[in-house]
């Protein structure tokens, strides 16, 4: 009865915006970039949940004593503490510490990995080209209340090296020590109790890190992961997904390779204070 | 998800777009909201395609997720608007007629965002009270009360004189 009189009021159908491909494609990447973290994203630390200064911390405040993955400088010395905080309590603060953060990542990346390159992939979030930029990080502003797990620093970029294309993607989560959905995670840089495979080990200065490792139908996929000082983790994920080349084809190796991805991690977590 | 999974997930998805897309527009209006709210209904079942390929009904699951998304989009705009975040459901002023899709476009549009998926769901994809109820998560007497209104209403319209 009424089903005419709805069809008119739909009237004539335009075309369908709706890109099906489109959309199991960046599902298809975000599963493999992103299947370690994924609605786990919340790195557990409940015991430290409270000593995080992540919100309420200022990136130009007093400095603070050594961290586990602060790393210390070599005795008789007198460096100067480059070390930054990650904050996001206000917009400037958190664009300020993204801006940093990118900045350290670009270094390691270039140290870890010389002869590798940023290169554009459409289907990274935030990637606007051309190649040889950098991930250019986001980030979302929490304040000290927020108990919701989510990645407070994120991007990413596709990466080329000697011929082999994928994409790397950091990420560092918010300080919150419950999953989104309210239970307690596993605390930074242990291995999760599923039977991912994981290599746990602990990095120069003595902060946790493992190494997940898992290959999908259609690719391979590594994260590193090194607990920051404040109880959060810091994740280097490199997979051999490229742009609308992740919707399947023959996979090569991942541009990086595990050890890489560690060090890199390592690297960019060095940098990072409480 | 597997090869042969995903070309299932193709297939039913290509075989329904239209059909949520027209259920879309019913409930916002609005085509571009509307193939906002069925690529978020894809994006939702390819990550549950697994779940999905084995639910009893496809279709309801479907349908579930499609009218969720709509009630979420319509408490955010809501918000966004500094409206009250969950529609009222206050009863309605039932027009004596509705005689073009003029009318029945304002009278959707003079319901909440929870009333109007009622209507589109009982009448235009036939769903049944438990199951509109069920898609909903509302219970069934607030569907049949809703749905009586409705149905007054549409049969008024399909009585008048041009339809």
């Amino acid at each position: 009865m009424g089903t005419q009189l709805f069809d008119q009021l739909i009237g004539d159908v335009p075309p369908s915006s709706v890109d099906v491909a489109a959309i199991v494609r960046r599902e298809k990447r975000r599963s493999t970039t992103r299947w370690f973290t994924g609605a786990a994203t919340a790195v557990v630390a409940l015991s430290v949940t409270t000593a995080i200064g992540l919100s309420m911390t200022s990136s130009t405040g007093t400095s603070s004593p050594p961290s586990a993955a602060g790393g210390s400088s070599p005795a008789g010395t007198t460096t100067p503490d480059t070390r930054f905080a990650l904050v996001a309590y206000s917009e400037e603060s958190a664009a300020a510490s993204a801006k940093r953060l990118g900045a350290a990542l670009d270094a390691a990346f270039r140290k870890e990995a010389p002869g590798a390159t940023w290169i554009f992939d459409p289907e990274v979030p935030g990637q606007t080209g051309p190649d040889g930029q950098p991930p250019k990080l986001s980030y979302k502003v929490v304040d000290g209340a927020s108990k919701k797990s989510q990645e407070l620093f994120s991007g990413g970029s596709g990466v080329l090296n000697e011929g082999r294309k994928g994409s790397l993607h950091l990420g560092v989560n918010a300080i919150d020590g419950l999953g989104e959905d309210g239970t307690p995670q596993r605390k930074a840089g242990t291995c999760p109790p599923s039977g991912i495979e994981c290599k746990a080990g602990t990095a120069p200065n003595g902060a946790p890190t493992i190494v997940l490792s898992k290959a999908f139908d259609e690719g391979r996929v590594y994260t590193a992961e090194v607990a920051l000082p404040d109880g959060r983790a810091l994740r280097i994920t490199v997979n051999n997904t490229f742009g609308a080349g992740g919707d399947g084809a023959a996979r090569q190796a991942t541009p990086l390779t595990s050890a890489q991805a560690l060090a890199i991690a390592v690297e960019v977590a060095s940098h990072i204070k409480a | 998800m597997e090869r042969a999974d995903e070309d299932d997930f193709h297939a039913y998805v290509s075989e329904r777009l239209e059909r949520w897309r027209r259920t879309a527009y019913l409930l916002c209006q609005d085509w571009h909201t509307a193939d906002d709210l069925v690529s978020i209904t894809v994006t939702k079942l390819f990550r549950n395609w697994r779940k999905v390929r084995t639910a009893d009904n496809r279709d309801a699951y479907a349908q579930r997720v499609l009218s969720r998304s709509w009630l979420d989009e319509s408490r955010r705009a809501s918000r966004r608007e500094w409206a009250q975040s969950e529609p009222v459901e206050v009863g309605w002023s039932v027009p004596d007629r509705i005689v073009d899709r003029e009318s029945l476009a304002r009278l959707l549009k003079a319901l909440g965002p929870k009333q109007r998926a009622v209507l589109v769901l009982r009448f235009y994809l036939d769903y049944s009270v438990e199951e509109t109820a069920d898609i909903l998560r509302i219970s069934a007497g607030t569907v049949k009360s809703q749905s009586a209104r409705g149905l007054e209403t549409l049969r008024a319209a399909a009585l008048s004189p041009g339809n």
